[in-house]
């Protein structure tokens, strides 16, 4: 889960590695990976030394947030409280303004309710793949108890 | 994993939803919201038909398979959509290249932009986009659909856990296996009697052993295990370890 999170991170600073190494086809490949899942509004987004990155400030806080989250779980797995629900309504609500016009929330304060909202989704993340292992290591255990092995 | 029959249904409904409504460009204007919420519908599918508690790894697995049936989905009508406008993303792809090499400001001898152009060429080539959109499209795909199913799994559980206890009566119902169980193993092991020593008896003439005598009456009980033999275990003589 770590790794894949990782690679998306690297993904979302492509432009800004391409720009660096002079190899623009993987700003496009970064830009075209996350064309489904963004708008990619050059004003919605941030700019590292005037290129955009390949998402906009929110999906890099949630993103970001993402990767946190999963390994704040892994140093301390908890329970995740109700924090979560309500950051997916804050999400939610500041999205349906901003896309009515009534609320023009500036980019540091999307990234910061992404962050949240990503944060609270990787430690949800870190659980079900936790008990999803423990559930895969007892049904191995109990498949070799009743010799149910195939 | 005890509600596994229950998981083909869930998350084909819930990747066909997610794949047709992600692929259609005007729906597809609010991110990863399909996404999310066809990983929410795969859990809500999951809760309602089973029969046991649905645990968060059940969730997580019901998402994951959705979100992947729905990126597949998805890659097919991106490489659809690529290979009829496959000249465009050429195009946009070589000048963004020829705009980087300009920024840095390297000037292309001519030879090295025709190889340019080839190379742009293979790169654009729908099967190798269609690979790289899939990739990075299942990754992505999975993850939001895992989270969906997890905060599906985390509302929904609850009343349908109530709903089964109304149902059944009981909250968890154990389920019957197929194979052996672990005591009906151990019971076919252990031997069906208990060891006994044999009477000490000789054969008589007769060639057949004589019936054990039965005890005396001194110091017997009118218990119904009384005209039983003896058990006499077996002990360990004196002297060793």
């Amino acid at each position: 889960m770590q790794v894949l999170l990782g690679i998306l991170l690297i993904l979302i600073f492509s432009p800004v590695i391409a720009a660096v190494s002079d190899f623009s086809p993987l700003a496009q490949i970064g830009y075209l990976a996350f064309r489904p899942f963004c708008h990619q509004l050059e004003w919605r987004s941030f700019h590292v030394h005037g290129i955009q990155l390949a998402v906009c400030a929110r999906c890099a806080g949630i993103y970001l947030g993402l990767f946190l989250g999963a390994a704040f779980f892994i140093f301390r797995p908890q329970p995740v409280s109700q924090w979560m629900l309500a950051m997916i309504l804050l999400v939610a609500l500041d999205g349906a303004l901003n896309v009515l016009g009534i609320l023009t929330t500036p980019a540091v304060a999307r990234f910061l309710l992404g962050l949240g909202f990503g944060f609270y989704g990787g430690r949800i993340l870190g659980l079900g793949v936790s008990d999803l292992e423990a559930i895969l290591k007892k049904s191995r255990v109990q498949e070799w108890k009743t010799g149910n092995i195939i | 994993m005890e509600n596994r029959e229950h998981y083909l249904k869930a998350f084909l409904v819930a990747g066909l939803l997610i794949g047709v409504l992600s692929a259609i460009p005007v729906l597809n204007c609010c991110c990863c919201l399909w996404v999310i919420l066809g990983g929410g519908l795969a859990a809500y599918i999951l809760c309602q038909a089973a029969s046991q508690p649905v645990k968060p790894g059940e969730g997580a697995v019901v998402g994951v398979f959705s979100g992947l049936i729905g990126g597949m989905i998805f890659s097919l009508a991106q490489a659809l959509q690529q290979a009829i406008n496959g000249d465009r993303v050429r195009q946009a792809l070589e000048q963004g290249f020829r705009q980087g090499m300009t920024n840095s400001g390297v000037n292309l001898p001519p030879e090295f932009e025709q190889m340019v152009t080839q190379f742009m060429g293979v790169f654009a080539h729908p099967g190798l986009l269609l690979g790289l959109a899939m990739f990075f499209s299942l990754i992505i795909f999975g993850i939001m659909a895992m989270l969906g199913a997890m905060v599906a799994v985390s509302i929904f559980e609850p009343r349908f856990a109530m709903k089964r206890v109304m149902k059944t009566g009981t909250y968890y119902q154990p389920v019957p296996q197929s194979g052996p169980t672990p005591v009906a193993r151990a019971t076919v092991s252990r031997p069906a009697q208990p060891l006994k020593r044999p009477p000490e008896t000789s054969p008589d003439d007769s060639g057949f052993a004589p019936k054990p005598q039965a005890p005396s009456d001194k110091g017997t009980s009118s218990a119904p295990w009384a005209g039983e033999p003896e058990i006499v275990f077996p002990r360990k003589p004196k002297g060793e370890g």
